[in-house]
């Protein structure tokens, strides 16, 4: 089943002369693991903030399970039906890993009760790998890599149909990187849901199931050529 | 549900944001202790003024200008008391007068002898009077238990033993009640001083005559009155006076008409006192065409003590609107500032309103949330506010109406007070909510979080 359908998208940020993304189609599939790869600033992360209904393309469209997110309540969508992992992270930096997570759940109106939001929360975070007396700490006084744990748990803490992640093992050792994948392809192939992660890992590229990458502001099917293979 | 987690996480924001919901706790709490302080000041003095317009009215003086000027008759003196212009009449008629069988207080034998004895000794000079019959609305006294304003020289008397005297038990010298009054009825009826009672050993019940001096053409006619004793007041112990008549002690108090009406055609010699107070002094002009009409003589200036009200009303009445300014000013000043500070804090806020509309928070809710917070806080800094504010009124109402030269006001803060002052708060929170809203609806989510980026 086609979970997000993207129909000539095109988008220029305000002021500026270029489009960053020129006529995009691509269509993601409910149970797939998908890799968008691409140079920086080739606009990856514009791409994904179309995706998870931050903003509106200038024309074309973006269709989530058949409707447009122009029609659709994008605030309902970011909150129930996407779970988005920030490049930047965007956590809560005053409140705790734990409340970043339960928050999100409270947002979606996922029905447990406190308790039950952080029990689930408390699960969630060490399978990411953080532990709850980290979890207990203020977002502000994490390591980047424990921030970006926390940005993942809370993507998933409402168990969203579509998780769109932006570099979401930048920050990660490579045992880390393995575990946290290990989770995305359980969320995909075990749960049927649509996972979409921008990558510049080779290990990430490796265990997805469709790669695409982004040049010229489109979108190509298949890894892109590397960089360092034109060096020697 | 997502709404009360949009509230749950304004309350604990609170704590998060703690400098920042200080700054906003002290500033609120500044407005609203000075605007309670304000409000209780410009709510007292307003009081103050519409009770002062009330009790003090503005007494007007109707001046002889010749010294020929006849006197106003008892019937000219009632006749301008039933003007709908006045706040209330005082009107007395006096007349000096002498006793074969009774003694004055003062009296004394060797300075005067010869004051109650003969009546060669009025010679046309009433200082050798022994003491003074007063003729107040009397009726009035006892119909209404109290003491009415249209009594002069009140200070010198037991306002509380008048009032008792004026109750039908005691007039009746025993505890049945009598059950109704009639004007006149109180002719030849009054009641003496517990000093001078006790000098010539009267009793409630007892008669007593007295000769009054009266002039026919220049001469003097004297008219013996006889009283009967209705009550005795208990009075102050007499001071010294020049003459005894001078001293209220020695005061026969009788009831107005008994004291006019012994004056008879073509006499002289009741004096009516009458004073006028109007309700306002504006109204001295229409009072002043109906007392000419009800035949004042063109030889009586009338005149109002404006000034003299205006001392009295004028520094509270400034007050009032000054409070009012004040009030205002402070207003615009909360409005202002709250706006400001909310407008800063969204700044300040804008990534993490970002991150909450980015979970998918909506604007309304993320508006609540900080409508929410600023509302608590200011709740709790209105309770801090109204307490210091109210400590505060007392001290400066004080001070300022010292300034002033006034009297001391008792100035304190009344339900409805604190429901306007709460009304101010909320409004004061609701723009500061507004402003909050109108500013969250001009980022979008993505914005937001690029600019910060
Ligand atoms: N708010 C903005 N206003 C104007 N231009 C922007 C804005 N944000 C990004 N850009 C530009 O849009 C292009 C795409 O940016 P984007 O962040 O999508 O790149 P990216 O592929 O995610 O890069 P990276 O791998 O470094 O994260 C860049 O040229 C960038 O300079
Ligand atoms: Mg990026």
């Amino acid at each position: 089943m086609t979970c997000l359908e993207l129909k000539s998208v095109s988008y220029r940020y305000g002021g500026a002369r270029d489009l960053v993304l020129d006529g995009i189609s691509a269509s993601f599939e409910m149970g797939k693991v998908y890799a968008i790869t691409g140079e920086s600033g080739s606009g990856k992360s514009t791409l994904l903030s179309l995706m998870s209904g931050l903003d509106i393309c200038g024309s074309g469209d973006i269709l989530y399970m058949g409707k447009s997110l122009r029609d659709i309540d994008r605030d309902a969508y970011r909150a129930k039906s996407a779970g988005v992992v920030f490049q930047s992270f965007n956590l809560l930096l005053n409140s705790t890993a734990l409340y970043n997570v339960t928050l999100s759940m409270g947002i979606s109106g996922i029905p447990l009760d406190s308790n039950g939001k952080k029990m689930a929360a408390q699960a969630l975070l060490e399978k990411v790998g953080v532990n709850s007396a980290t979890a207990s700490r203020k977002v502000l006084k994490l390591s980047g890599g424990e921030q970006q744990r926390v940005g993942i748990a809370r993507a998933l803490s409402h168990n969203p149909d579509v998780v769109i992640a932006d570099e979401p093992t930048g920050n990660l050792d490579a045992e880390t990187e393995s575990a946290i994948l290990k989770i995305f392809a359980d969320v995909a192939h075990g749960d049927g849901k649509c996972v979409i992660l921008v990558t510049h890992s080779e290990s990430v590229t490796a265990m997805a199931d469709e790669v695409f990458s982004l040049c010229d502001g489109k979108l190509a099917y298949g890894e892109a050529k590397r960089e360092d293979e034109f060096g020697l | 549900m997502p709404v009360n987690c949009a509230i749950e996480n304004a309350l604990l924001n609170i704590l998060k944001n703690k400098s920042r919901n200080i700054l906003l706790g002290v500033i609120t709490f500044v407005i609203i202790t000075a605007e309670v302080a304000g409000m209780s000041i410009y709510n007292a003095s307003g009081t103050i003024v519409k009770e002062f317009k009330a009790r003090f009215g503005s007494e007007v003086a109707l001046t002889p200008l010749k010294k020929s000027a006849e006197g106003i008759t008892a019937e000219q003196a009632i006749a301008f008391s039933e003007s709908e212009c006045l706040l209330s009449t005082d009107i007395n008629s006096s007349l000096t007068c002498r006793s074969d069988t009774l003694k004055a207080i003062g009296q004394t034998e060797g300075r005067s002898p010869n004051i109650i004895q003969g009546r060669e000794n009025y010679g046309g000079d009433l200082s050798n009077a022994a003491m003074r019959l007063r003729g107040g609305q009397f009726d009035k006294i006892l119909a209404e238990g109290k003491l009415p304003a249209i009594l002069t020289d009140v200070k010198f008397w037991n306002r509380s033993l008048l009032a008792r005297a004026a109750r039908p038990a005691f007039r009746a010298g025993n505890n049945d009640p009598i059950p109704s009054f009639k004007v006149g009825q109180y002719k030849n009826e009054c009641i003496v001083s517990s000093e001078f009672a006790k000098l010539n050993q009267l009793a409630v019940g007892d008669h007593i005559s007295v000769q009054a001096g009266l002039f026919e053409s220049g001469t003097l006619v004297e008219t013996s009155i006889s009283l009967t004793i209705v009550g005795i007041y208990v009075s102050a112990p007499s001071a010294a006076y020049p003459a005894s008549y001078q001293n209220p002690n020695n005061e026969i108090i009788a009831d107005f008409n008994t004291v006019a009406s012994i004056q008879k055609e073509g006499q002289t010699g009741v004096a009516v006192n009458a004073t006028y107070c109007l309700k306002s002094p504006e109204l001295l002009a229409l009072f002043e065409e109906e007392i000419r009409s009800k035949g004042l003589s063109p030889d009586f200036s009338v005149t109002t003590d404006e000034a003299g009200y205006r001392r009295l009303v004028g520094p509270i009445e400034n007050l009032n609107s000054v409070s009012l300014a004040f009030l205002l000013m402070l207003f615009a000043l909360g409005v202002a500032v709250m706006a400001l500070v909310s407008m800063l804090a969204i700044r300040e806020r804008k990534y993490e309103i970002g991150v909450l509309r980015a979970m998918g928070m909506k604007k309304g809710q993320v508006a609540l949330g900080l409508w929410v917070e600023t509302a608590a806080v200011t709740t709790v800094c209105f309770a801090l506010g109204m307490l210091a504010g109210g400590l505060l009124s007392q001290p400066i109402s004080d001070t300022l109406l010292a300034a002033s030269g006034s009297i001391p006001v008792s100035v304190s803060i009344s339900p409805l007070t604190a429901l306007e002052i709460f009304a101010v708060a909320i409004v004061l929170a609701s723009i500061a909510g507004f402003v909050s809203v109108s500013q969250i609806t001009k980022y979008e989510p993505m914005k937001i979080l690029m600019e910060r980026n």
